[in-house]
């Protein structure tokens, strides 16, 4: 018990070394400030994607297509919203993070932001439009992306524009609360040069990887981190490991190789075929499937089984930052949408969370396993999605049998069990500095 | 703290029925949606004639059938031959979900030797048809002996084509205890399908129809033997549900083509959406009944 609770100690105190180092604390701020947009975005996804769409779960149980009037304008209505507030946050991103690295220097952060944010977009050029068959490219920029999926990318350009911008700029920058032309010419002047370098920098780079991969530097990272969840198959020991690395992707901001990998998989449309024959899930022929034992049991609230991380926060956690954003991420984690979480605690880049975000969906997994093994429940055959409350997911996908949904229950228990000492390290530390090592 | 927040504990349970209840009964409805359209469009339904008949056996019901339907069915006739052998007369249209099948045997005679081989054929042709035309349920309809023929083919061979479901299954004037007007029934072709009862499919819904000249007989099969098929049918399958038709029209070799049967066909066989005088004729049917 000591030894666990010196180490939970270590780590906090690595936590916050980490948070006072210039580079590292630019990140979490960024991800920080970012929290209002994507807790908005949060909300929106909520609407379209539970409610105004065709597998919505919303839409399903309610049969809302049937009967709300103009659905089909609600529909594209929130789509909107949600492609335009979510679908360009990697962009402000970039912006928040080079402008957070230079702000401390005496150096135009301002300058260092806006470049960022070209960088970031240029890298994201569609160089189809230049091949032969250029007509088939449908836009300019791979706007796929700008969102969530580009913040890694987007914070590694920012911070490397920011480093360009605090080493090349000739002379300090001098704030000043009422603009004039003369100052925001000697502004462009200052900052010629580490503008120019990082444009073309980017820009090299931007069309370097062209040959590599058509999809960007981003694509080229997707490409490279999807890797290794090709061949996961059957296998319990490679389903925990690709959900390892996945959830650590998450962490540092590669949203998603494999968040939900859906009902389309060979194995589980062959589960759903039986299932479907035999009146029963039972004796489904792939029982061990990361459909069945991720999507359906470790995915409660989104990955790293996050509606857990925030029951913690809810019920023992005083830090006042915390409950805030618990609070207004409640609802969107209902329904699996965890990017409030997050940027606004935030988990990502942080690495007292980054702990049990890895550990609870392991140990979910573990659990599903063993019940599986043992007969005690069968293995989700019918079709769940995205967007039904995690904790259903497996009641409704073996077609509403209640030991699924005890399963899913004692999961969420434990996974709420082994973020609830981080919480409370956590509180201790927002008590009272040094002190609390006696404690 | 519990008793200040009450009224949330409450709401937060009835938010969670409002959500569990329908969210069950949307995954039940999505299964069975799901399990539907796993069904080909194409359902046959296949007649099987009696003794002593020729795969034209019903051609007027089929005219008669055809007059009312919405849509019209292509008829595709096949005559078995003792080796096992088929030649097929007529098509199917392509784009006609619900075809008619009859099936005729060359050698058709009576007797229990020959209802066992002419369900071994019904068999082969079976297979042969789901090959060629691949659908995965089908509706059988049985006149007389063909029904003799259906219920042994239900009982030990359809096993034999796993995939196959049956829908509806109708007999019209079938002796399940050959011309014994016994209400003790023994015959050998009796025992046989009460033998082997546990094969039918426990999902099956099927209708018996007989039909009365007078007390005991439709002129040709004992009424009693229609009747014995209770006892072969019941605690095996889902529904059973025996019709007694009487009046014009009803001695043995008519029934097929009564106004009466046309309309039992249409409403219980083919589950057609019946016009209200043919779904009150069929009720008042059905209570006589009781």
């Amino acid at each position: 018990m000591r030894t666990i609770k010196s180490l939970l100690l270590g780590l906090q105190c690595f936590d916050q070394t980490m948070a006072r180092q210039r580079y590292f604390r630019a990140i979490r701020d960024t991800l920080t400030l970012l929290f209002p947009f994507v807790l908005i975005g949060a909300y929106i996804n909520v609407l379209n994607q539970a409610i105004f769409q065709k597998n919505g779960f919303f839409n399903h149980i309610y049969y809302l297509s049937h009967w709300v009037p103009g659905f089909e304008d609600l529909a594209s209505y929130t789509g909107m919203l949600s492609v335009s507030v979510n679908g360009v946050l990697a962009v402000i991103a970039a912006f928040a993070v080079a402008n957070l690295v230079v702000r401390p220097t005496n150096h135009d952060d301002l300058m260092a932001g806006l470049t960022a944010s070209l960088s970031f977009v240029m890298l994201n050029f569609n160089f189809a439009l230049f091949s032969k068959d250029g007509r088939t490219a449908t836009s300019q920029f791979l706007e796929g992306n700008l969102g969530m999926q580009g913040i890694f990318l987007a914070l590694l350009v920012g911070l490397l524009t920011g480093w360009l911008f605090s080493k090349l700029a000739r002379r300090p920058h001098v704030h000043q609360l009422i603009e004039t032309r003369t100052h925001l010419l000697a502004r462009a002047q200052a900052n010629l040069l580490p503008i120019s370098v990082t444009l073309v920098i980017f820009g090299a780079l931007g069309y370097g990887v062209s040959y590599l991969s058509n999809g960007g530097v981003n694509g080229l990272f997707y490409q490279l981190f999807r890797y290794p969840f090709g061949h996961v198959g059957q296998v319990m020991l490679l389903i925990f490991s690709a959900t390892l690395l996945s959830n650590f992707f998450w962490l540092i901001g590669i949203i998603g190789p494999i968040s939900f990998s859906g009902n389309n998989s060979v194995r589980t449309v062959q589960n759903l075929e039986y299932a479907l024959q035999h009146g029963s899930a039972w004796g489904a022929p792939n029982p061990i499937t990361m459909h069945t034992i991720f999507d359906a049991f470790a995915n409660v609230g989104g990955p790293g089984m996050t509606l857990a991380l925030i029951i913690a926060i809810l019920w023992r956690s005083r830090n006042h930052d915390f409950r805030l954003v618990a609070k207004t991420s409640l609802l969107p984690s209902l329904f699996n949408f965890n990017q409030p979480l997050l940027v606004g605690l935030p988990i990502m880049y942080s690495p007292i969370l980054a702990v049990p975000f890895l550990l609870a969906p392991m140990a979910s997994m573990g659990i599903t396993w063993v019940a599986l093994k043992l007969q005690f429940m069968p293995p989700v055959a019918y079709p769940i999605y995205r967007t039904m409350p995690g904790f259903l997911m497996g009641w409704l996908g073996t077609g509403g049998d209640w030991h699924a949904l005890l399963v899913s229950v004692i999961n969420l228990t434990v996974a709420t069990a082994i973020y609830l000492p981080f919480i409370l390290i956590n509180n201790q530390a927002e008590l009272g500095g040094d002190h609390d090592a006696e404690a | 703290m519990l008793k200040r927040n009450w009224w949330q504990w409450l709401l937060g349970v009835v938010i969670l029925v409002g959500v569990c209840w329908p969210a069950y009964n949307w995954t039940r409805a999505n299964i069975k949606t799901l399990k539907d359209a796993g069904r080909t469009r194409m359902a046959p339904v296949i007649m099987v004639p009696g003794s002593s008949a020729s795969q034209n056996r019903f051609d007027s019901l089929i005219t008669e059938l055809g007059k009312e339907t919405p849509q019209k069915h292509s008829v595709l006739k096949l005559t078995v031959a003792t080796d096992g052998s088929i030649t097929y007369s007529g098509h199917l249209k392509q784009n006609d979900n619900e075809p008619f099948i009859v099936i005729g045997f060359a050698n058709n005679k009576d007797g229990k030797a020959n209802i066992d081989k002419q369900a071994v054929w019904l068999n082969i042709a079976f297979k042969e048809l789901v090959k060629t035309y691949r659908f995965n349920h089908f509706r059988a309809l049985g006149h007389s002996n063909g029904g003799l023929i259906w219920t042994l083919f239900l009982e030990r061979y359809l096993k034999q084509s796993p995939k196959i479901t049956i829908d509806r299954f109708m007999t019209i004037a079938t002796p399940y205890n050959m011309e014994s007007t016994s209400t003790t029934p023994k015959t050998s072709m009796y025992q046989e399908l009460y033998k082997y009862r546990a094969g039918l499919p426990n999902s099956l819904t099927m209708y018996s129809i007989a039909g009365t000249e007078n007390y005991t007989s439709d002129g040709t099969v004992p009424y009693n033997s229609v009747n014995a098929g209770k006892y072969i049918f019941q605690n095996q399958i889902k529904h059973f549900t025996e019709v007694t038709v009487t009046g014009a029209n009803t001695t043995h070799s008519d029934l097929p083509q009564n106004k009466q049967i046309v309309g039992l066909i249409r409403e219980y066989l083919l589950e057609e959406d019946v016009p209200n005088k043919v779904r009150r004729q069929n009720q008042q049917q059905l209570r006589g009944e009781d």
